[in-house]
């Protein structure tokens, strides 16, 4: 049985819900003959995958929904090997090169030449070219993406790209370049709405307007979170009631907490204990930027309005080190660090 | 006369007398060789300064080997084979040596840069020493290179195809090698020609010393460049029997002069390479000063204009390594070495192989369990040190300042050097800032210098990760800033909390490293739950989707452990997956006996109350200082 997240994902182009003009744009690109490389970009759970998985049906019809799960086998130049996890079918081969490390570059290269070479079987009434969908692209390193820039020239003839990623801030210019982008923008809290509405009638479930509002405020714009938590209230309970507590992620409430403690009291102490729940909310795979923004959204409410400016610039700035950095605790906790000085400095004199 | 047997710091035979492999053993060995060995043994010193006396343009006096070795130390580690420190270290792995003759001036031949060294013909001195560790130490056959078998294929390809004198025209005659100190270039180069017959004249500057006594103003430097052209340009005719050997010439190491106008240097070297008569190879290992690096004249362009080959050398890898060393102690020491000595030898080394034979060389002959003692002593000292240094960089102590001193508002100066703290251990910088980093917060005053310091190792670690470009910054770069940092805001020094409530403050190792293996584990296991792409949002969305029933079906294929780990509510600390491996285990055996029962108890009250971090030998305070880093355990507070 499927999650509702995958049991109600639009399949094709015409039942997209929301992003209504981008849908628009997205079609005519599809119909013309001439298919460009497409970088699509946007927050998590904005709809990034659903979109790419309707633009390949309509390029090649149902067929593109065969899929199986290979696992890929890469040999380095220092003979280490590999191993890679990828989506096929007969049109198209999904993959996430980010999590290889240092070896990207090879994976990206061998994919998009081994696609190459084999062109479509009927050239005449299908696309002449394949698709490569390349997931999580701004986790690649400048290697591989410049790697990727060239390959992506050479075969550009049977070979179409598809890069997905969050954001663009850490995707070489001459890519961009090269790729159209198409920005997917997280739905609005009516849309999510108005969506949950339509996905609970077909489950058969009852539900309050206001508790749908409450789930779609507190889904931060993140449709699948949003499908989530919906579901798993509903597993609690047959009937989805006004005033029922939204069971919010774990990790949120414990990042709420260590909030608290930040704001509570401003020391090595509390910054040593802060530390380890760091480590704790890090070891559960809980990627560093959500920490990040999460960090913000609860300590930011509690400063005075003359420190709000310097908090984000702070934040901004670790963010950005975190982003080209190696090892997310130090940037991490050197923001804590920044923020429980700040606060000191202008909340007690 | 057997040849073998010499003691390798005077040789009394005559090259001429000799077949060509012993005459090329016989000849002398490098002069800076000679003064190490002077100093690490005084007795030597005797004989080798008599015979210098004896053969004035066969030796230099120990005067001016000496001005030489200040000379090139001055050229900082560009060349390898300065000594580094002391007397026990030798610069070179000598006994591989042999096959090489020296080129240095002497005011008799026609060419003052370069001379060959004529064997002295006094009296032969007897040996003070059966056999010398040099000796040992040699190579004899290719097999013996602890270089990979590739990089020596394509090392005699090149020497192969620069002595073809017909189809040589397209083909370069020049060939360039670096790589990282230790790696074993010169030594493959030496043991190759020795193998092919071919002469080695290897470029030395100490042709400069003798010039300022010989009245030349070398101020200006310009001789030492035409010295070095000239070396490059002229035809070395050997004045051994065998005419028809080939030569080759070896350039280890540039003179400073080329380094003040790098263009000007490119341009003449450019010309005498044209009208060189025989191949050259330019050797040098990696540096990181950017000032003396030979990068810095040879650039990809200028390698391509000259048509120079080009060869990259890795360190040392490890298996070699132990290959090397077990043949060298075997011979040395005269048994086979402990595994686990053997192991952290290597370790300690990191890939230098000269550092290696220089701890060896440190060993007693004949006798094992010394051996033994030595080695494993100057590894743990190596331990120690690290330790200490820690402690050093977060104390910060100043000078002339105890703990009760009222401290003035400008900082003293620090006691210690912070270049020579940084130097005492062989850790890499980056693993000395996780160290510093896990550690600092109980040495730091206040908030604000946390703050700085944290923003330092930030920065530091963004500076010099891999995604802007692969060449990262300096390592060393990060570990200095960082320490120098701390070192100023510790101020003034504070004692760690769990110094004041009587207990030692506990060193351990940074958790960073266990948990960023962890994660990467979680993470690979998690991929088998679901597609390509999902991991992202997966181990965000896990503990909702741990209350939806059907899928927990789906979680099944999750190993035992990962599947606690996302059933677990977050704790205020984290710990180790091994530590919840324990739990769960205990979990298990929990029905079995009443001990385990009280054990949960406490490993559960352990997770959720707030807890202390005791030393496991807290009855001898004092004595755990001398240890490894002392090893921490939870235990609760009554």
């Amino acid at each position: 049985m499927a999650l509702w997240v995958d049991k109600y994902r639009p399949r094709e182009i015409g039942k997209l819900d929301y992003n209504n003009d981008l849908t628009e744009v997205l079609k005519s690109i599809v119909a013309r003959e001439d298919f460009p490389h497409l970088l699509v970009y946007g927050p998590s759970g904005a709809g990034k995958k659903t979109r790419i998985n309707c633009i390949l049906k309509e390029l090649y019809g149902s067929g593109v929904e065969r899929t199986t799960l290979v696992t890929k086998t890469f040999t380095t130049p220092s003979n280490r090997k590999l191993d890679l996890q990828t989506v096929n079918s007969n049109y198209h081969i999904e993959l996430a090169p980010g999590d290889v490390g240092n070896y990207d570059r090879i994976v990206v290269q061998d994919v998009i030449k081994e696609m190459a070479q084999f062109s479509q079987i009927d050239s005449e009434k299908q696309k002449p070219f394949k698709v490569v969908v390349l997931h999580e692209v701004d986790t690649l390193t400048r290697d591989a993406q410049h790697a990727l820039r060239r390959t992506m020239e050479k075969y550009s003839r049977t070979c179409r790209l598809i890069l997905s990623c969050e954001s663009l801030s850490r995707v070489i210019d001459p890519l961009r370049s090269r790729c159209m982008a198409v920005r997917v923008s997280a739905p609005p809290t009516e849309e999510i709405e108005s969506i949950l509405e339509r996905v609970v009638k077909k489950e058969k479930y009852d539900v309050t307007p206001k508790l749908l509002m409450e789930i779609s405020e507190k889904s931060y714009g993140n449709l699948r979170r949003a499908l989530l938590m919906t579901e798993t209230l509903a597993a609690r309970e047959q009937k989805l009631k006004e005033g029922m507590t939204i069971v919010e992620p774990d990790w949120e409430l414990y990042l709420r907490e260590t909030a608290g403690m930040i704001l509570k009291t401003q020391n090595n102490e509390t910054l040593l204990k802060v530390r380890e729940r760091l480590y704790e909310v890090l070891s559960r795979c809980i990627p560093s930027n959500i920490i990040f923004s999460t960090l913000i959204r609860e300590l930011l409410p509690a400063c005075r309005p003359e420190a709000k400016v310097e908090v984000i610039h702070l934040a901004a700035e670790y963010q950005h080190r975190l982003c080209k950095g190696s090892k997310a605790i130090f940037h991490l906790e050197a923001f804590v660090a920044a923020f429980m000085e700040l606060y000191c400095r202008i909340h007690k004199t | 006369m057997n040849d073998t047997d010499d003691e390798p710091v005077c040789r009394a035979t005559n090259p001429q007398k000799m077949d060509g492999r012993s005459g090329r053993q016989g000849r002398k060995r490098p002069a800076i060789q000679v003064v190490t060995q002077n100093e690490a043994n005084e007795e030597r010193e005797i004989p080798h300064i008599e015979n210098s006396s004896e053969d004035d343009d066969g030796w230099m006096s120990v005067n001016k080997v000496k001005r030489k070795l200040t000379k090139r130390e001055n050229l900082g580690k560009m060349n390898n084979t300065v000594p580094v420190t002391g007397g026990s270290t030798n610069g070179k792995e000598a006994g591989t040596r042999n096959g090489q003759r020296k080129a240095s001036n002497s005011s008799n031949q026609t060419a003052p840069s370069f001379r060959r060294p004529r064997t002295p013909a006094g009296p032969k001195i007897l040996n003070l020493d059966p056999i010398d560790f040099d000796k040992c130490a040699i190579l004899n056959s290719e097999q013996e290179l602890a270089v990979h078998a590739t990089k020596v294929k394509e090392m005699k390809k090149w020497l192969d195809s620069a002595f073809e004198f017909d189809s040589n025209r397209g083909q370069s005659k020049c060939l360039l090698i670096a790589g990282p100190s230790g790696g074993g270039k010169s030594t493959a180069i030496e043991l190759l020609c020795r193998l092919r017959n071919i002469e080695l004249l290897v470029w030395e500057s100490e042709f400069l010393t003798q010039l300022e006594e010989d009245g030349f103003d070398s101020t200006d430097g310009k001789n030492e460049l035409e010295v070095f052209f000239r070396f490059l340009r002229r035809s070395h005719r050997s004045f051994t029997q065998e005419a028809k050997r080939n030569t080759l010439l070896l350039v280890s190491f540039l003179p400073d002069e080329a380094f003040k106008n790098v263009s000007d240097f490119r341009s003449q070297l450019q010309l005498s390479l044209l009208s060189a008569r025989h191949p050259i190879i330019f050797c040098f290992s990696n540096i990181s000063a950017w000032e003396i690096s030979h990068k810095r004249i040879f650039t990809k362009e200028f390698i391509s204009d000259c048509q120079i080959a080009e060869l990259n050398m890795n360190a040392c890898a490890t298996t070699m390594m132990k290959k090397a060393i077990k043949r060298v102690a075997e011979k040395w020491i005269g048994f086979d070495l402990p595994t686990n000595t053997l192991d952290k030898v290597v370790e300690v080394v990191k890939g230098d192989l000269r550092s290696a034979m220089n701890i060896l060389r440190m060993c007693p002959r004949g006798d094992r369990d010394t051996a033994k003692q030595l080695l494993d002593s100057h590894i743990s000292a190596d331990q120690d040190d690290s330790f200490h240094m820690m402690g050093r960089i977060l104390y910060a102590k100043r000078q002339g300042y105890g703990s009760q001193d009222e401290w003035p508002v400008q900082r003293p100066p620090t006691e210690r050097d912070v270049n020579q703290i940084l130097e005492m251990s062989t850790m890499t910088p980056s693993r000395i800032v996780e160290f510093l980093h896990e550690h600092h917060l109980a040495f730091s005053p206040n908030i604000k210098s946390t703050c700085k310091i944290l923003d330092t190792i930030s920065a530091m670690d963004s500076a010099t990760s891999y995604w802007e470009t692969r060449m990262r910054a300096d390592d060393e770069y990060n570990s200095q800033t960082v320490a120098r940092t701390i070192m100023y805001h510790n101020y003034p020094p504070v004692v760690p909390r769990d110094f004041c409530r009587g207990r030692l403050y506990a060193f351990h190792k940074p958790k960073w490293w266990t948990l960023d293996k962890e994660i990467g584990e979680l993470k690979t296991s998690l991929r088998e739950l679901t597609n390509v792409n999902e991991r992202g949002w997966m181990p965000m969305s896990m503990s909702e989707l741990v209350k939806i029933p059907h899928f927990y079906g789906r979680m099944r294929c999750l190993d035992h452990l990962t599947l606690q780990l996302v059933k677990q509510p977050l704790r205020p600390q984290w710990t180790s997956r091994n530590l919840v491996t324990a739990f769960s285990s205990l979990q298990f055996s929990r029905k079995q006996s009443s001990f385990a029962l009280k054990a949960l108890e406490r490993a559960e009250s352990d997770l959720s109350d707030e807890e202390t971090w005791h030393v496991t030998d807290s009855e001898e305070e004092l004595d755990s200082f001398d240890d490894e880093p002392v090893v921490v355990v939870r235990k609760k507070t009554e």
